[in-house]
């Protein structure tokens, strides 16, 4: 090694980078060359008039960086909020869309509600306490009533094959509108069916119940249908279920 | 307060005073120089489930700040300081201090980076090339001309401060 390579080796020597033969090559001319020995000596001098001047700022800076690591640590805690929020908030939005979609089905469902509550009180005044009506109870008048409300007459009779008996049958009213009010027997048990062709206002389409009685309903074709008896439940949504079938 | 937060706080966050000493010969404001080191730190902590633990913190921040400081485009009035702005920034010794600060303030930015990040950081010049993403042997040829241009007007510092004791007690 010469002057030339101590000169251009020298920050690796100050940096420990230098190979172990390096090293040993470098250290050999810098004992044996004043000049080199003395540039040395003079850097490393003057780095570490570099390092004092500059030591004393790290704990001047003290303040400084706490000011920094305070408001990094609100950043950070903020960001984690905003993480923890977006889903929050995407689960809000979806309990609330969820709400109005069943508030509004709910609504529609109310206002359905009350052609079950009409067509139970029909049934307990009229087939359970037999209030005085004009049934028609022959087969002609009951299919003039039925073709009367565009019913057809053989979806009506096809019920009867299933084990189902028409008993009765005339025009009644739930609420404002016409029904042709049908009761069938089997068992012991009576099933009043209000028939009627279909219309805008959907029925119900679960099963319920009011009090003692069972309710169904079902549209089939241009024909909806309301069940009540005070037959058990499983009777119930077994006529509605031959009913419908039927028609 | 999260495991992972922990872990940021005692891995980057006791590093916030080195960075700011470094910061503030960057861009010779403090104001400047804090808000340089909270965006490196916040940088560092959107990326902190790419650092891999036992690997050198430091580097890894300093090259952060680094990135962070020249893709902010300050490089370009950094290498022009003016002299009166010196003392403001890191002159908190004597005489000596100032004389060391001002020399560094006069050195231009890429010399007066390695300097620092080599001569007070303790970096080495692999890291120092990783960090500012340049060959090592530019590393070392702007090291050694750093120490070149201190030592140089240091010397000048001294012997002005030299005859300047002698005309002082010349006149008494």
């Amino acid at each position: 090694m010469d002057c030339r390579d101590i000169h251009e080796r020298s920050t690796l020597w100050h940096s420990g980078e230098l190979e172990a033969d390096q090293r040993k090559e470098f250290d050999a001319h810098v004992a044996g060359c004043r000049e080199c020995a003395a540039e040395l000596r003079a850097q490393w001098a003057n780095d570490a008039r570099l390092r004092e001047a500059m030591a004393p700022e790290l704990e001047a800076l003290s303040p400084s960086a706490h000011s920094v690591q305070n408001r990094v640590r609100r950043l950070i805690a903020r960001e984690r909020r905003v993480r923890l929020l977006v889903p929050a908030l995407a689960a809000a939005a979806v309990l609330v869309v969820g709400i109005f979609v069943w508030n509004s089905h709910r609504q529609v469902t109310t206002q359905t509600a009350p052609i079950f509550a009409a067509a139970a009180r029909d049934h307990t005044a009229e087939v359970i306490n037999q209030a005085p009506r004009r049934w028609r109870v022959n087969a002609a008048d009951i299919a003039a009533v039925e073709s009367s409300q565009g019913i057809p007459d053989s979806a009506v009779r096809s019920l009867e094959a299933t084990g189902y008996h028409l008993d009765r049958a005339k025009i009644c009213r739930l609420g404002a509108t016409p029904y042709v009010h049908l009761v069938y027997s089997k068992d012991g048990h009576e099933f009043s069916v209000y028939m009627k062709a279909r219309g805008n206002q959907p029925l119900p389409d679960a099963d319920s119940s009011s009090g003692k009685l069972e309710l169904a309903s079902f549209a089939r074709g241009n024909v909806q249908a309301v069940i009540v008896t005070d037959a058990p439940h499983g009777e119930c949504a077994k006529f509605a279920h031959q009913a419908e079938g039927a028609l | 307060m999260t495991s992972r937060e922990q872990e940021f706080g005692e891995v980057a966050l006791p590093q916030t005073q080195n960075l700011l000493r470094f910061a503030r010969r960057l861009t010779f404001d403090s104001t400047a120089a804090e808000d340089l080191v909270q965006e490196t730190l916040m940088r560092a902590w959107k990326g902190f489930d790419q650092f891999r633990g036992g690997t050198n913190a430091r580097a890894w921040l300093f090259r952060i700040l680094l990135n962070t400081f020249y893709g902010q485009g300050r490089k370009g009035h950094l290498s022009v300081v003016p002299l009166g702005e010196t003392d403001r920034v890191g002159s908190t010794g004597g005489d000596m201090s100032f004389e060391i600060t001002d020399a560094l303030a006069k050195l231009p930015v890429e010399q007066r980076t390695v300097l620092i990040l080599g001569a007070v950081e303790g970096f080495t010049c692999r890291e120092m090339s990783e960090m500012l993403h340049i060959p090592m042997g530019t590393v070392m040829s702007r090291l050694s001309r750093a120490r070149q241009a201190m030592r140089l007007h240091l010397d000048l510092t001294d012997k002005d401060a030299g005859s300047q004791k002698v005309l002082s007690h010349e006149e008494s």
